[in-house]
């Protein structure tokens, strides 16, 4: 079985570039750009790996992570943060919340796959 | 010095000048009476001086007018005898020459009865003849005529009683006698010398330095001796008052001052805490710390509070520009790396597909390209964005009206947006009235006006929800456009702070939906230069609303 891969991301040509090198990975995968719609499908739908934005509209990335940790279902799914902001502290938050990785933006796609990969592995 | 001390100093100069000047003048005051009661005092032992005097000579010649009347009709010898008896009630009368009435002289007494009667070796003018006195150091003299015999009395005296006289009264002060010619009779002191003439001054209170001493004196003239009596005080004695005074006065100066040092610097320190508040809040301030308020106390409005607002209005002001330079660099951040990541994910693909064709397909191609391209569309819009918001501030956008029908202008635009509806499973509707007016507007301010609307709504509808496109005529008048989507409507107090520039970070963080950081400022920097008016409407429940209203 294919594993399953959420991207939470605003930037919709970024989710389609992401989408298009994971699939072809061999993975499937889902897209919200939307925190409030990434958590109403996170009920009926659970990956094996999350890839998420922190600057997201309605629902930030920092809230999805309190929900991630919060139900015991999504718990355990690794967490990639994608984010643009390379603050210590937002890494450290990133990392405090249970982020597995976290990649500031601009990033090589091929550094996203290898991450992706290691990580579904385990 | 800190300004505080100044004051303070200050305060306590003041206090002890105001002191010193009101003791001088007080001790002035007093030092005036001291002297005029010092006057009065030695005027009054002049006059007593000058009554016994007097009243001793009178005495003494109504006592030898007794005599006279007494030997009037008696022989020589007899009348003679009877004439010493002056010597037992005045021992100091050393010598008496007894005149005729024609001025010849008849006889001279001596004490213990030793009569010599002579005939004329002395002749004195009795025409000119009055009661005379005379005074030296050693002897005195009195001329008179007897009222009854006419005779004339030379009688010669030591000025033993008024010398002793003078002493019983110079207990408290000095007293000098002094003749009319200037010479000393009597003198309380030792070695006083000549006496200086100005020292004579009559009935005028003085002051002289004498034998190395400072004296207050008062010259008194005895008319019918021609004599003066001068009293003088040490005047040490004198001011001794004035001294103490002086000394009491600078220790209650000393005690009112240390006393009063604890109020002052209360009300010095009461009167710096909001200026040490001030200078602390504007050291905080001006180190960096732009979230510091000066507290400024109750509603006082002393200048130091105002003034304390008037840096916390600043200090707000340059958080706000502070937050605005944050949030600008955030939204370039976020905004501009999303595509660019984007763009660079793409190139990336593209740049795989010449080494590894497994990774990519040809086919695959057209939508790479075409999602780089968007992404690079994406990126000119917000730079453009950015940049006709910094025109239009400075007042540098120029709007190139046209005549345009509205539908005409948009139909490009709402294709565009019908297939991305179809590409995100969004529901696109639009509503025209077919009965529009031709408006004057910037063709492409107005075109991006909407698109950046549209884009927003977009960017929060989820799956299977619904944006929609409405454009009224508005009585003929005006044209109304409303941009909306299913969701929760803008919170009443986020409706006018949405159009500010950059506040998109603030929404993201908070939950609300927005768009671009600077799309919404654009979108209402044109519209007002349009002359139109932009709104967030609340009205209808489920819908988040945008409207325009342009004039026709």
């Amino acid at each position: 079985m294919r594993q399953k891969i959420l991207i939470i991301e605003d930037d919709k040509q970024l989710c389609e570039m992401i989408k298009f090198i994971l699939t072809r990975e061999g993975y499937n995968i889902e897209v919200s750009h939307n925190g409030k719609e990434a958590i109403h499908k996170l009920q009926s739908f659970t990956p094996h790996l999350i890839i998420l934005d922190i600057m997201l509209p309605e629902i930030n990335g920092w809230q999805i992570q309190e929900l991630l940790r919060a139900d015991s279902k999504t718990s355990r799914i690794p967490v990639i943060v994608l984010t643009s902001r390379n603050f210590i502290k937002d890494i450290d938050k990133a990392f405090s919340l249970g982020a597995a990785a976290y990649i500031t933006k601009p990033f090589s796609i091929e550094k996203l796959v290898k991450k992706v990969k290691s990580l579904l592995q385990k | 010095m800190q300004l505080r001390t100044k004051i303070f100093l200050l305060i306590v100069i003041v206090l002890i000048l105001t002191s010193v000047i009101i003791s001088v003048i007080y001790t002035n005051m007093s030092l005036k009476y001291i002297l005029q009661t010092e006057h009065l005092k030695q005027k009054n032992v002049a006059n007593d001086l000058a009554y016994s005097i007097q009243n001793y000579i009178h005495k003494l010649v109504s006592y030898l007018q007794e005599l006279d009347n007494a030997i009037s009709n008696k022989t020589s010898p007899v009348a003679l005898l009877e004439l010493s008896k002056l010597y037992k009630r005045y021992p100091e009368v050393t010598k008496c020459i007894v005149f005729s009435s024609q001025g010849y002289k008849i006889a001279e007494i001596h004490p213990k009865n030793i009569i010599k009667l002579t005939l004329t070796k002395y002749f004195i003018n009795p025409k000119l003849v009055k009661p005379t006195y005379a005074i030296s150091k050693s002897r005195m003299f009195i001329i008179t005529k007897g009222t009854t015999s006419n005779n004339i009395y030379f009688i010669y005296l030591t000025p033993t009683y008024i010398t002793k006289t003078i002493k019983k009264k110079s207990k408290e002060n000095e007293i000098i006698f002094v003749n009319h010619r200037n010479e000393l009779i009597f003198s309380s002191m030792e070695k006083v010398g000549k006496i200086d003439k100005s020292l004579l001054t009559t009935n005028k209170l003085l002051r002289k330095k004498l034998k190395g001493e400072n004296f207050f004196l008062t010259a008194y003239l005895l008319k019918p001796i021609n004599c003066y009596i001068i009293i003088l005080t040490q005047a040490k004695k004198v001011i001794s008052p004035i001294r103490t005074m002086w000394l009491n006065i600078i220790i209650v100066v000393i005690v009112f001052v240390i006393l009063s040092l604890f109020p002052i610097s209360v009300i010095v320190e009461t009167t710096f805490l909001p200026l040490e508040k001030l200078k602390f809040g504007v050291k905080k301030i001006s180190q960096g710390d732009l979230q510091h308020r000066i507290d400024t106390g109750k509603n006082s409005d002393d200048e130091i509070n105002t003034l304390a607002r008037e840096f916390n209005v600043m200090a707000e002001n340059l958080h706000n520009l502070e937050e605005i330079k944050k949030n600008l660099l955030n939204m370039i951040i976020h905004d501009l790396k999303n595509p660019l990541t984007a763009i660079l994910s793409g190139i990336e693909i593209i740049k795989a597909y010449f080494t590894n064709e497994k990774i990519a397909k040809k086919e695959d191609l057209h939508e790479i390209f075409a999602a780089v391209t968007r992404s690079a569309n994406n990126m000119l819009s917000m730079i453009n964005d950015m940049l006709d918001v910094a025109k239009m501030e400075e007042g540098k956008f120029q709007l190139t009206l046209e005549k345009v029908y509205l539908p005409t202008l948009l139909s490009e635009l709402i294709e565009e947006y019908q297939l991305i509806a179809k590409n995100e499973n969004k529901i696109f509707n639009f509503y025209i009235d077919k009965n529009l007016p031709w408006v004057n507007i910037d063709k492409k301010a107005i075109y991006r006006t909407i698109s950046n609307l549209l884009s927003n709504a977009f960017k929060y509808t989820r799956k299977g929800e619904e944006v929609r496109l409405i454009i009224e005529n508005d009585n003929n008048v005006n044209i109304k456009v409303t941009v909306q989507n299913t969701g929760e409507g803008i919170p009443e107090e986020w409706k006018e702070k949405i159009f500010d520039k950059f506040t998109q970070i603030y929404r993201k963080d908070e939950k609300l939906p927005t768009g671009v950081g600077l799309g919404l400022t654009f979108c209402k920097l044109v519209v007002e230069a349009h002359r139109g008016k932009i709104f967030v409407d609340n009205t209808q429940k489920g819908w988040t609303t945008f409207t325009f209203i342009l004039p026709a």
